[in-house]
């Protein structure tokens, strides 16, 4: 489904990611975490074909993802960017149909089918109210809850989100991660980069820890999410606990062990 | 002993040197002619700074008005006063109204007085209003300028005007003003005016019609050998010099 | 938040009550077009019947039908069809068709650019133009062909100057990168070097040659006095391809308005889709400027004006954004032609200039209103 070899890549001059292996296969529900820098965004943008390798490659759907179009692109992967603003003048439902256009002709004729995966995309993400409104006068949360919107009306197979549930409260994020969790059931494809941990391990069976531009962990949510495991790649002293309900692993941190208080080695 | 670039006429003051152009004159070109007079034609605001500059340099300048043959009249013998040749310029002036006064009472025999539009300036159209040199030449002529009160030297028209304006006869100048006219039937949209229909529209220079001098007399008689024809004997009328037909 | 959606979603101007999604904004918008395409209709004739030559509404009328092959009674004098047809109608046609491609082109520019201000000027199009009309009229390339029959000449040297500067511009912008990864803000910067050299230059021809000042100036002021159906013939292939890979190219607009990685992530090649839309922006730009000189504002003013009414879709815009502009330099020219007594013209640029100025203070202002609410929200 999704295939990073031996991916390098960066900026200009800058280099993020080194030598990257990953392999997703379809179906799977895998959550990309790691500190700030960590080049998690970078890699993203990477294995959706948008940033060009350096040196190594990405497959997507067993192709180089280098030698398809931009179309072919957007059709097998759905990108939800971090967020920002949105351009002005465009109503909800508006920015929405924009998902559709790698599937529709340049004029982009309403097909019956675009109608349909735009307001299917609309009521999953409980957007269907805010439909009609400027999607540039939405506050934060609701905007990025439109971007998921977007990218599942664009596709469901492969989903690549960013960060993408970041400005939500607590009642939105679940609703996003069941909703995520619910596309993966329905047999989609879902790389997420979160900052949160315990949603991670909460709703993730398969954990990828980025430091420094490098692969650090890969593999199944109780074997690697470990207080040592934690600790080596966020550099603070960090418990593991049980989910008191589901019993997945749970992180909690201690009030005074920053980076500089964890002792050397 | 010097003149403006655009100043070529008469040829023999061609050779004299050039202190700039007659917008823009170099103050220190002229100074350095050391100049006993300058002049200066009016009009021009830009071209006055200059004037100023000579003058507070104890340079004297005259500047003159001439859009009339009144003006023109005094202004000849005014230079005439400032040079010290009075009496060449009274000479001259003398000729200029005799000569005048004789195409007038050739004129009056007229039958018609043509309607003529005298066309400045194309495809930004600007026609001799009622008010320069240009209109009494046509008046001089045998004709009637069809501009009328247009008080100034100029007038924008536009294309629906002249057609409303209907001119029996049309006169494009042709020169700095005008570099590159269209020949009236080259005019698709004027194809309906009157002159158009019977061809009577002609070039003429510039230089000798719309810049008021001694050449203006020689306008209004080569005018009034275009607009009647019939009031010149044969002989005359072969040996003027024909400006050129329009068209062709 | 949760109980103020609910609250929303209960209210009864939300979402869409009836039927269908989005069918009642789609008829608004058709609704909209209609009136636009009425009202230029009704301009056209109206136009048509005014002007210093003195027309009955009746004269008018028959000399239209006339032309068009159709007798209503008597037939009008030469004249006056020459007048009605031949002056009023074919400006018409050409205020129209440029009003439209400069909007078009605005609304092109802005889109690609992202940025409000954009028109032809920023990317140095319509200097470009003003420049190879000033060669032609200086070199005497233009009064030559002319003098041959030929009134060409003089538009093909502006157009050709519109593309050798947009051409300049992407070559500058590029800066040894590929075309295709140009960035928006070198594209700016670039075309504003481009616009500021070319109007040094303009100015140099001007000193150059002082007898040419007149006809350079009231080529650069933009006017369709003395214009007739040879320049809508001119026009229009240009004008046509120039609208055709705008208008084809409508949604992907709309994609770049994201930015280009969202719009990439949404399946558009952004580079090439901007390099196409450039060109078809400037053709349009170009054969506006060739045939009718510089006429600022509308390029700048009727996009915003068409956003305001139907919003950013440019499947809706550019449309909207044709008609407005249409309409907009018809009235102008009508103003333009009728303002001053015995038949004198001032110059369009200067209309809409004076028109579209003050008008893009008040949509400033209110959209700095906007901004303000905008900002307080969520």
């Amino acid at each position: 489904m999704l295939r990073a070899v031996d991916l390098s890549c960066g900026y200009g001059r800058t280099t993020v990611l080194r030598g990257v292996n990953l392999t997703m296969a379809p179906g799977e529900f895998v959550a990309l975490l790691g500190p700030n820098g960590s080049g998690k965004t970078t890699l993203l943008l990477a294995l959706a074909g948008l940033l060009p390798a350096a040196a190594g490659r990405v497959e997507i759907d067993g192709r180089d993802a280098a030698r398809l179009s931009a179309r072919e692109r957007a059709r097998l992967v759905s990108c939800v960017p971090q967020g920002g603003s949105a351009p002005p003048g465009y109503t909800v439902r508006e920015l929405v149909r924009m998902g559709r256009f790698s599937r529709g002709g340049f004029w982009g004729g309403g097909c019956a089918d675009d109608d349909a995966a735009c307001e299917a995309a609309l009521v999953d993400t409980h957007c269907l109210n805010l439909a009609d409104r400027q999607a540039a006068e939405l506050s934060g949360g609701e905007f990025q809850r439109v971007l998921l919107a977007r990218a599942l009306c664009q596709g469901r197979g492969l989903l690549l989100l960013d960060e993408a549930t970041s400005a939500l409260d607590l009642a939105r994020r679940v609703e996003a991660f069941d909703l995520l969790a619910r596309t993966h059931r329905e047999g989609g494809s879902v790389l997420a980069a979160v900052h949160d941990l315990n949603l991670a391990a909460l709703y993730c069976p398969r954990l990828i820890f980025l430091k420094n531009g490098r692969v650090a962990l890969d593999g199944p949510t109780r074997e690697v999410f470990t207080e040592s495991n934690l600790r080596d790649i966020y550099e603070t002293d960090i418990r593991v606990g049980k989910h008191p309900v589901t019993g997945a692993p749970q992180a909690h941190l201690l009030p005074g062990a920053g980076a500089a208080a964890l002792p050397r080695g | 002993m010097a003149r403006t670039d655009a100043d070529t006429s008469p040829a023999r003051i061609a050779r004299l040197p050039v202190i700039g152009t007659h917008m823009r004159p170099n103050v220190e070109a002229v100074l350095a002619r050391k100049p006993d007079l300058v002049l200066q034609m009016a009009g021009r605001k830009e071209a006055s700074l200059p004037v100023e500059a000579l003058r507070r340099r104890g340079v004297p300048v005259a500047v003159f008005r001439a859009e009339t043959f009144a003006e023109l009249f005094s202004v000849i013998q005014r230079v005439g006063v400032l040079t010290g040749s009075e009496k060449r310029a009274e000479a001259m002036v003398r000729d200029m109204k005799k000569r005048l006064a004789a195409l007038d009472a050739r004129m009056a025999k007229a039958a018609k007085r043509p309607r003529v539009f005298y066309e400045v300036r194309s495809p930004d159209m600007l026609a001799a209003g009622d008010g320069g040199i240009v209109d009494e030449i046509v008046r001089h002529a045998g004709g009637v300028n069809c501009v009328a009160d247009a008080p100034g030297k100029f007038a924008r028209v536009s294309e629906e005007e002249i057609i409303r304006l209907a001119p029996e006869v049309y006169i494009i100048q042709r020169g700095p003003m005008n570099q590159t006219p269209l020949p009236l039937d080259k005019r698709p949209r004027l194809a309906v005016i009157p002159a158009a229909r019977t061809g009577r529209a002609w070039f003429v220079d510039e230089k000798k019609y719309a810049r008021p001098g001694r050449q203006s007399v020689d306008a209004a008689e080569e005018l009034a050998r275009l607009l009647h024809p019939e009031l010149f004997p044969a002989t005359a009328r072969a040996a003027a010099a024909a400006p050129n037909k329009d068209g062709k | 938040m949760a109980a103020e959606a609910k609250a929303r979603a209960a209210s009864p101007e939300s979402g869409n009550g009836e039927g269908k999604p989005g069918k009642r904004n789609v008829c608004a918008v058709v609704l909209a077009l209609a009136a636009l395409a009425s009202a230029l209709l009704f301009t056209t004739l109206l136009a048509c019947g005014v002007g210093s030559y003195p027309t009955t509404p009746g004269q008018t009328l028959r000399a239209l039908a006339q032309a068009a092959g159709v007798s209503l009674g008597a037939p009008v004098d030469a004249d006056l069809a020459a007048v009605v047809v031949d002056i009023r109608l074919a400006r018409v046609l050409l205020a129209g068709m440029t009003g439209a491609a400069l909007s078009v082109a605005g609304a092109a520019f802005q889109g690609v650019l992202r940025n409000p201000l954009a028109d032809a000027f920023t990317l140095g199009v319509s200097g470009g133009a003003a420049f190879g009309a000033s060669m032609g009229i200086i070199s005497g390339v233009a009064g030559a062909a002319a003098l041959a029959g030929d009134v060409r000449a003089l538009p093909v040297c502006a157009l050709a100057g519109a593309l050798a500067a947009l051409a300049l511009v992407l070559l500058l912008a590029r800066a040894g990168g590929p075309l295709s990864g140009l960035r928006r803000e070198t594209l700016v910067l670039a075309g504003i070097v481009v616009s500021t050299f070319l109007s040094a230059l303009i100015s140099l021809l001007k000193s150059l040659d002082e007898e040419s000042v007149s006809s350079i100036v009231f080529w650069i002021m933009g006017s369709f006095q003395g214009r007739g159906f040879e320049h809508v013939a001119l026009a229009w292939p240009y004008m046509l391809v120039g609208a055709g890979i705008v208008f084809w190219r409508a949604r992907e607009l709309d994609l770049l308005s994201l930015g280009e990685t969202q719009a990439r992530m949404l399946g558009l090649e952004a580079g090439r889709s901007r390099l196409w839309l450039l060109f078809g922006a400037s053709l349009l730009a170009g054969a506006s400027v060739a045939v009718s000189g510089v006429i600022g504002f509308v390029g700048l003013v009727v996009p915003h004006l068409a956003r305001l009414m139907l919003g950013a879709g440019h499947r809706r815009l550019l449309p909207a954004s044709a008609l407005l502009g249409a309409l907009l330099l018809i009235w102008s020219d009508v103003l333009a032609r009728t303002v001053l007594p015995r038949g004198a013209e001032l110059p369009v640029g200067v209309v809409t200039a004076l028109v579209g100025g003050p008008f893009f203070c008040l949509l400033l202002a209110r959209n700095f209103r906007l901004a303000g609410r905008g900002a307080g929200r969520g």
